[in-house]
């Protein structure tokens, strides 16, 4: 084999640097730390003692299994929404609204995930624009809070991921031979059975693939829980920075870091399994 | 026109309208129950949205499409007894063959034991009994085709709708198929409505040929009768091959004409209907009907001429030659088929071209027929 030249190196060089310094180091790290129970009588030792600790106080695992089950709604409610607005961009719209209505799905991205959040909050407090409006309306005598509970929670979780979602719907949508549509109708389906035996399948790598991207970033998600979400839902994210930050409990913090990092990837190859999907062909391509 | 029940398909001044242009133009026609029945013409000339009207893909904007003498203009492609096979197949690439048949099946509510019983009859009368459990990327390009086919017949249709199946498949398995496909239609018996630019697959498999263009029939006869009798001149230029010539008609007798062409030479010829003198017609006569002599020679036929040689197109039984007519300067095209030799001819070599009136065939030029 010819051996490669400096330019390969050098090219690989910010890859490794990236790779190595900001991934592996700090997990390393995390992982040591995680380890080190602190005992200024005793001294330090090392054990499972932080990981004993997650799973013996329940406010602690509960909390984890309520942001995964939180998740894996949000992510569910952003492909039900998405679906048709990728069919329609992929299959239906065509030419420059096309590229219009991608943009336009771009176009929150442009604002920080804060004010977006911000904007939500204008909507669906007590004395924001929908209360006051249902007020003037005369549907209801006083203001309703339609913020601080899970569905608004919901709602913002679910608008942030959509684009990540819609992306990889579309590329993949965008490869359906309509003539494949066409022959599902011609052969007597009506639109379930196409929907269900043709688009669905034929869309399922993306629909993966979309749906490990916003699952992941819902479940690391810390703003929208915390800014939507009611005073009893606790984002899993939310332990972690209490334990770094309020409790200056680095070792517990790190621990609850490597549960999160565990579960989420049991999570994500699980549905890799039930889809009949190889990481290799949702994400990778 | 009468309902008839020997008619699987009738069509009444069918037309579909698009924004800027008419894609199919008033057409009336019926199409014999059990027939191979092809709808030839050159891109563009409406022939795919006809046959997407039929299955129901597009409405028409006027007119009536009766299956079976039965109105099915608001019939959604799902409800009409019609299947198609598409230019690509469409074969629904996450199910294997066995499940790509049963999902027609499947919608008609047949249960379990008989749809496997029908996939096994179906694949056994395409040829392809046992590879039931085969994904279609393992499947040959004729295999697909036979697969796709074989997906819709085993719903029984009253119409099998063929869009250009045979396009993407090379030369030799397109030769191949088209015999495959006029057996297939004989022995399923189903009425076949088969769309293709290309006039060997219409002549070679349909009973019946409609030659469209602009949105019209130009004629509607069989094969041979396209070729031997067409009715207009983009109908004996598009089917097969043939030399075509601008002539002006000098007189008339009977059935026999006595023409100039543009060059000057005169030459008789067949017609059927009375050209008046001086009226301009276009001159047709196939490669093949043309004879070959040596230079000089003296022969029995109502047209004969030297010719120079221009060029030798040698492929076997299918060799061509284009030669130039040495007085008039005219170019021909010849076929020389087995009578005659090629192993003397080079180019510029003089030979003699000879056929008989009835062996060419004039009609009155339209004006607005080039394409």
């Amino acid at each position: 084999m010819k051996a490669k030249g400096l330019g390969f190196y050098l090219l690989l060089l910010p890859f490794v640097l990236w790779f190595v310094l900001l991934i592996v180091l700090p997990h390393l790290q995390m992982f040591e730390l995680s380890l080190i129970k602190r005992d200024y009588a005793a001294g330090d030792s090392i054990g499972m003692y932080q990981y004993q600790q997650f799973f013996e106080e329940p406010l602690y695992w509960r909390t984890l299994v309520r942001t995964v089950w939180m998740s894996l709604l949000a992510t569910f409610i952003t492909l039900l929404v998405s679906f048709p607005v990728a069919f329609f961009i992929a299959k239906v719209a065509k030419g420059k609204s096309k590229r219009l209505l991608l943009l336009s799905c771009l176009l929150p991205f442009w604002v920080s995930e804060l004010v977006r959040t911000y904007g939500w909050m204008i909507l669906l407090r007590e004395s924001g624009v929908i209360s006051q409006g249902l007020l003037a309306l005369g549907l209801t005598d006083q203001p309703i809070e339609f913020l601080y509970n899970d569905v608004s929670m919901l709602i913002g979780l679910v608008y942030t991921s959509m684009l990540f979602m819609v992306v990889p719907l579309v590329s993949t949508l965008e490869g359906l031979d309509q003539s494949l549509i066409e022959a599902g109708y011609d052969l007597g389906g009506n639109g379930w059975n196409v929907t269900h035996s043709i688009i669905v399948p034929y869309a399922m790598p993306g629909i993966v693939s979309g749906c490990i991207m916003v699952f992941m970033l819902c479940l690391g998600n810390y703003l929208t829980p915390r800014l939507l979400g009611g005073k009893d839902s606790l984002w899993f994210t939310e332990q972690i920075f209490t334990q770094f930050i309020t409790r200056f409990n680095w070792e517990l913090g790190a621990a609850f870091g490597g549960v999160l990092l565990v579960v989420s990837s049991l999570v994500v190859s699980l549905g890799l399994k039930l889809s009949g999907q190889s990481f290799s062909r949702t994400l990778g391509r | 026109m009468a309902a008839n029940a020997n008619f699987d398909l009738e069509c009444e001044q069918l037309s579909k309208h698009f924004a800027d242009f008419t894609a199919v133009d008033q057409l009336n026609f019926s199409v014999e129950a059990g027939s191979f029945f092809s709808i030839l013409g050159p891109s563009g000339c409406g022939k795919t949205t006809l046959l997407r009207m039929l299955a129901g893909f597009e409405s028409p904007s006027e007119g009536e499409i009766r299956i079976h003498q039965k109105r099915v203009n608001e019939l959604a492609p799902n409800k009409r007894p019609v299947n198609m096979v598409f230019q690509h197949l469409a074969l629904f690439p996450n199910m294997n063959v066995a499940e790509n048949i049963a999902y027609g099946l499947k919608r008609r509510g047949i249960k379990g034991s008989e749809r496997a019983s029908k996939i096994k009859d179906v694949l056994e009368r395409v040829g392809l009994d046992g590879s039931q459990t085969k994904q279609i990327a393992q499947l040959s390009g004729g295999q697909k085709q036979r697969i796709a086919i074989a997906r819709s017949l085993v719903l029984e249709p009253r119409l099998l709708l063929l869009d250009e199946p045979l396009g993407a498949l090379d030369l030799k398995l397109r030769e191949k198929m088209k015999v495959e496909l006029k057996h297939l239609q004989r022995e399923f018996g189903t009425t076949f409505i088969y769309i293709t630019h290309d006039q060997s697959e219409a002549l070679v498999m349909s009973d019946k040929v409609a030659v469209m263009n602009n949105g019209r029939f130009e004629q509607l006869a069989s094969p041979q009768q396209l070729y031997y009798q067409p009715s207009s001149a983009f109908v004996a230029k598009f089917v097969g091959q043939t030399n075509a010539l601008s002539a002006v008609v000098c007189e008339q007798r009977q059935d026999v004409a006595l023409v100039k062409t543009a060059h000057g030479r005169h030459l008789i010829v067949a017609t059927s209907i009375n050209q008046s003198a001086k009226s301009t017609v276009d001159v047709f006569v196939r490669p093949e009907a043309i004879g070959i002599a040596e230079a000089g020679q003296e022969l029995k036929a109502d047209n004969q001429f030297d010719v120079k040689v221009e060029e030798c197109l040698f492929d076997g039984a299918s060799s061509t030659l284009v030669v130039r007519d040495i007085h008039h300067n005219d170019l021909y095209r010849v076929a020389p088929g087995a009578s005659f030799s090629l192993h003397n001819v080079v180019v510029g070599s003089t030979l003699r071209i000879f056929w008989d009136a009835k062996q060419a065939m004039c009609i009155h030029s339209e004006v607005s027929s080039e394409s």
